[in-house]
């Protein structure tokens, strides 16, 4: 009996290590599906409304009460204006709102699509929202540059990206399809211009997009959500 | 695995000290590969869901884990860290309970993966710049192996 003993052992623990895995991926999934379901809950969905890109890029706490759905230009100033409100806003109350971006590259604008198309290449790299606020920060130069790849491949490096990776991806045809998805979502919403914020699904008209604006738009929907909460 | 070269199992009684010395050490270097073997586990079944993983100290893992080292021809880095651990883990025990082969294997496999965690252990330092904490527990795991198959005496 004791011949067998080291290999019963060895079966137990090869038994055991398969169904942790197996475990540890199943939660792994349901959370993924979890956090993806409450990111779009709160989104506008009327009839004939696209989906946007799947999955859409979120930040924020899967919990927040507050969803707010951005469509933006990265080559639109007034877009890197309130990205910068937003991430305020984020600050001082981390819980309570989440964010969705989603890429509205206006036609006026030369470089819009390509700036898109390198935020969805750095995200392939798990870095989306570093790229987003590099983009922002850095609009003033590369909107007026005349070619705009380098200077693209030079945050893509400052980032730590794989830089071989990331013009690779930039030419894949996938991440020009993301943005076209959101924007017919955008479109199938009414979205006309830069930057058009929904909170809850209700979109913001444009004199709220300033930070006082932003707040109380945002003070609503929580206390809406806390009332229709209290209903059920 | 021929029966002539097993030896009686070390836990007999009756065994001479040095075997069971060597004994213990093997059922350590066992604890230590089923410990290794959980922790690759973890990150492979992350690697596949697609989730980044939860780092404990280093507020860069994550850069580690998602770089293109994280696999090789598609293959997670995790994945085949897991069956060394295994491995190690299976040749561990046979040679706790005696089987000689099993320890040559044993040897042979704590070397290669002695000489795979040095490289990794470079590319965190040189080339990606930063630490994975459960790279650096993975590590520890390998040189505490390595070290306890050095020190472990051999049979005369």
């Amino acid at each position: 009996m004791k011949r067998y003993l080291p290999y019963a052992i060895i079966a137990a623990v090869a038994l055991v290590a398969a169904g942790a895995g197996a475990t540890v991926y199943k939660a792994k999934q349901r959370r993924l599906a979890a956090a993806e379901a409450a990111a779009t809950a709160n989104l506008a969905n009327p009839a004939g409304a696209k989906p946007g890109a799947k999955p859409a890029h979120v930040r924020g706490s899967v919990k927040a009460p507050v969803t707010i759905e951005e469509f933006a230009d990265f080559q639109c100033p007034p877009c890197g204006g309130l990205s910068a409100v937003v991430k305020d806003i984020e600050k001082k109350t981390p819980d309570r709102i989440r964010v969705v971006f989603r890429h509205y590259p206006l036609k006026n604008h030369q470089h819009a699509v390509a700036a898109a198309i390198a935020a969805e290449a750095a995200g392939t790299q798990g870095k989306f929202w570093e790229m987003h606020d590099m983009l922002f920060q850095g609009q003033p130069t590369w909107s007026k540059a005349p070619e705009v790849q380098s200077i693209f491949e030079d945050y893509a490096s400052t980032l730590r990206l794989d830089v071989a990776r990331f013009k690779t991806d930039m030419a894949d045809e996938n991440m020009r399809t993301r943005v076209t998805a959101d924007q017919e979502r955008a479109s199938s919403l009414g979205v006309s211009r830069t930057p058009t914020l929904f909170i809850n699904g209700k979109a913001l008209p444009t004199e709220s997009l300033s930070l006082t604006g932003l707040q109380s738009a945002i003070d609503a929907a929580a206390a809406e959500g806390n009332k229709q909460a209290a209903a059920k | 695995m021929s029966r002539r070269k097993r030896n009686k199992p070390a836990a007999d009684a009756g065994a001479p000290s040095g075997e069971r010395t060597r004994a213990i050490l093997y059922t350590i270097c066992a604890v230590i590969a089923a410990a290794g073997l959980a922790n690759a586990t973890y990150l492979t079944a992350s690697h596949v869901a697609g989730e980044t993983v939860t780092c404990l100290a280093s507020a860069r893992c994550s850069e580690v884990l998602a770089s293109k080292y994280a696999s090789i021809a598609g293959v997670p880095l995790a994945a085949i860290g897991a069956v060394g651990y295994f491995i190690t883990f299976s040749t561990a025990t046979l040679a706790a309970f005696g089987r000689e082969t099993a320890r040559r294997v044993l040897t042979l496999t704590i070397g290669a993966m002695f000489i795979g965690t040095l490289w990794l252990l470079y590319l965190q330092a040189f080339v990606i710049k930063a630490f994975c904490d459960y790279c650096l527990l993975s590590a520890a795991m390998i040189f505490a192996l390595a070290g306890i198959v050095i020190v472990t005496p051999p049979r005369k």
